[in-house]
């Protein structure tokens, strides 16, 4: 075993229950041992959740770098399977866009489908997510630190009014989201054909088509990435850093998306979504936060008004973004408020 | 006081590189902003150099100038590269030696190791690894001229030829593993060049195939860190073209500052990215290097700390808290027969 560097290693905390920052000191025995117990903080989760078996845990590693290499390996799989499963529908969908159309039935109506570059795009979105993405991770949790996934990541009952003021602020959110979406497109003259091509892929021209793209753009990211970002990430890195690993979850969540156009307001999404997680000690809210901004971008596809000439997302007008950024504060103090932690009652 | 070294799990490389990564990170910061700030702001410009001759080929198309200016830009590229190549295996050695010195529990500062890095060692790695692409290069030539012989005499030996070049590749692969822990020892033991490859193949004798898929997985893993960073920075450089190019009417030329921004993107881009390897690349070679020499008993062997009883408390992560179980060195535990 490795001796550390006294010299090297990084200053003891200050204060005992503060983390050490992504310094990741050895401990060694210039760490302090307190006598007394770490002071009690809800948003700093010490309790077991249920009985850790992990391999990482047990061979006493860093829990940040199980989600550094977490999250980069699971990263490495998806983005590189995405990829060839994208390749591989685009050539099934230009074969069956060759094959003649006198076919009826069933088969034609498959073979129409396949037709439309979008359908192998969902369908490998779809397959990478959940088999990609969700099952890693929840592989890696298993085998790194628990049996009980579901506690781990928190994937646990919360207030439906806990629920249901996260979607709201996602809401809220959104009209800023729209903005620099907006913004970057005036300024960079991106013409109509660019978002033209988002809505080829992600509108929807009937209702059937929307359902299922409900499923497929906000019900499925709302699982997948959640575990993986929140779930898995960011309750690991609160473990070592703290309310930190919600500005480092959310940036990282930003960059992975590789849409650079989309990254500060992908950021703040996954901001929004991780502050609600580190705030509920649950998954569901920052699910009911991902759902809802996918769903209303999908909405917003489905429900513009077809002369719309250039845009395929609504103007935000700054009336609009006061009264939301008002409103986004008002919400974010009543979360604040519901989630608070109770006093335990004196024996 | 010198630290134990054992033999290391696949895990245990991946914890230690992240965890010394941390450590080390203003040290060795330092040490690759100062033997690559400099040439990778070189090769930018070079790349910058060679994409402008490229776009200039448009306005002197057919003519002997734009040739010269391509094959100028070329000759341009190669002589930044070739600085930041250095640059690159300079940080290299410095910060392998930060980390090896950690490893080892010894002490040794920034400045010790960017004064050993601008030394022989330097010129060693140098001559090591014009020798491993040379070599390399000999393998995929040879097998190239193979094929370009026999597909002369005939289409059916031409294909079959094909399968020399994989052979060649497979027999590259091979060696470059097999020599993947030379440079970390001429950095460490500053040993000749020759000696240094010698020593590799003998410390990855019998390991051939974990190495290969730990420096896979690990090299998949950091690429993938570094485009995470370099996307959004490339996008940054070339927002202004972007912006042309989105303005143009159809048919016409493409404005000329296009190559230009191209080139510096991809150029602030490559230099970012060997920064970045620079930091974590260095670290896992060492770290293997260690374990390889454990593997090989050159370190004695001291029986792993009996495994805790009970069940584990997930607050042992939680630094300062009383309840760690696996202490990082069993040296400081009195019960410990290390001294």
């Amino acid at each position: 075993m490795e001796q550390p560097e006294n010299e090297n290693a990084g200053s003891p905390p200050q204060n005992p229950g503060e983390p050490n920052g992504l310094e990741l000191d050895m401990p060694s025995s210039t760490l302090e041992r307190h006598p007394e117990p770490i002071p009690a903080d809800s948003n700093l989760e010490s309790a077991t959740v249920g009985e850790a078996s992990g391999s990482w845990e047990r061979s006493g590693r860093h829990p940040a770098s199980a989600a550094i290499l977490g999250l980069l390996g699971i990263g490495v799989v998806y983005f590189y399977g995405q990829s060839f499963l994208v390749t591989i529908a685009m050539l099934i969908g230009k074969a069956a866009h060759s094959l003649p159309t006198h076919r009826t039935g069933l088969s034609a109506q498959i073979i129409e489908a396949l037709k439309n570059a979008k359908v192998p795009v969902r369908f490998s979105l779809l397959v990478s997510q959940y088999f990609l993405m969700l099952l890693p991770t929840i592989w890696l949790v298993r085998r790194w630190f628990t049996a009980d996934v579901a506690g781990y990541i928190r994937f646990t009952a919360a207030p439906v009014s806990q629920i249901l003021l996260a979607a709201l602020a996602a809401l809220l959110f959104f009209p800023f989201n729209v903005a620099i979406m907006e913004a970057f497109l005036r300024i960079l003259h991106i013409p109509s054909l660019v978002p033209r091509i988002s809505d080829t892929v992600f509108g929807a021209a009937t209702p059937g088509e929307f359902f299922l793209l409900i499923v497929v753009i906000a019900v499925t990211p709302a699982i997948c990435e959640e575990v993986m970002f929140r779930g898995f990430v960011q309750r690991t890195f609160e473990n070592v850093i703290g309310w930190k690993s919600i500005l480092l979850v959310g940036i990282i969540f930003g960059l992975f998306h590789y849409q650079p156009l989309s990254l500060l307001s992908l950021s703040g999404v996954g901001f929004l979504s991780g502050f609600v997680y580190f705030r509920s000690k649950s998954l569901l809210p920052a699910m009911g936060v991902h759902f809802t901004n996918n769903l209303l971008a999908i909405s917003v596809l489905y429900f513009r008004r077809p002369a719309d000439p250039v845009l395929v997302i609504t103007r935000a007008s700054s009336g609009l973004l006061l009264l939301c950024f008002l409103l986004e504060i008002l919400v974010i103090w009543g979360f604040v408020h519901l989630t608070r932690p109770t006093e335990q009652p004196v024996e | 006081m010198e630290a134990v070294i054992q033999p290391m799990e696949l895990g245990d490389i991946f914890d230690r590189t992240f965890r010394l990564a941390g450590r080390l990170f203003k040290q060795n910061i330092i040490v690759v902003l100062t033997f690559l700030a400099v040439p990778g702001l070189v090769l930018a410009w070079g790349l910058h150099y060679f994409y402008s001759g490229i776009g200039s080929v448009n306005g002197a198309a057919g003519s002997s100038d734009g040739f010269i200016s391509v094959m100028t830009g070329l000759l341009v590229l190669m002589i930044t590269g070739g600085v930041a190549a250095v640059g690159y295996l300079g940080a290299q050695i410095g910060v392998s030696r930060l980390a090896c010195a950690a490893i080892k529990g010894e002490t040794m500062t920034w400045q010790d190791a960017v004064d050993e890095a601008f030394s022989a060692r330097l010129v060693k790695t140098i001559g090591l690894m014009l020798l491993l692409y040379l070599t390399l290069v000999a393998l995929i030539c040879g097998a190239a001229i193979i094929i370009g012989i026999l597909s002369a005499i005939s289409r059916i030996l031409g294909l079959i030829g094909i399968l020399l070049l994989f052979g060649a590749v497979a027999v590259g692969l091979f060696l470059w593993i097999r020599w993947s822990v030379a440079a970390t020892t001429i950095a460490w033991e500053n040993r000749g060049v020759i000696e240094s490859l010698d020593r590799s193949k003998h410390l990855i004798a019998g390991s051939w195939w974990r190495i290969f898929g730990i420096l896979i997985l690990l090299g998949l893993v950091i690429q993938f860190a570094a485009t995470l960073v370099a996307t959004p920075v490339m996008f940054i450089f070339i927002l202004g073209s972007l912006r042309d190019i989105f303005s143009l009417r159809a048919g016409a030329p493409p404005p000329p500052g296009l190559m230009e921004s191209l080139g510096t993107a991809v150029g602030v881009s490559v230099a970012l990215t060997m920064i970045l390897e620079s930091l974590v690349k260095p670290i896992y070679l060492s770290l293997i290097y260690f374990d390889l020499r454990a593997r090989k008993g050159e370190f004695p062997f001291v029986p792993p700390p009996p495994a805790p009883s009970g069940p584990s408390d997930h607050s042992r992560f939680i630094p300062g808290s009383s309840s760690e179980q696996f202490p990082e060195n069993p040296a400081t535990d009195p019960a410990s027969p290390i001294v």
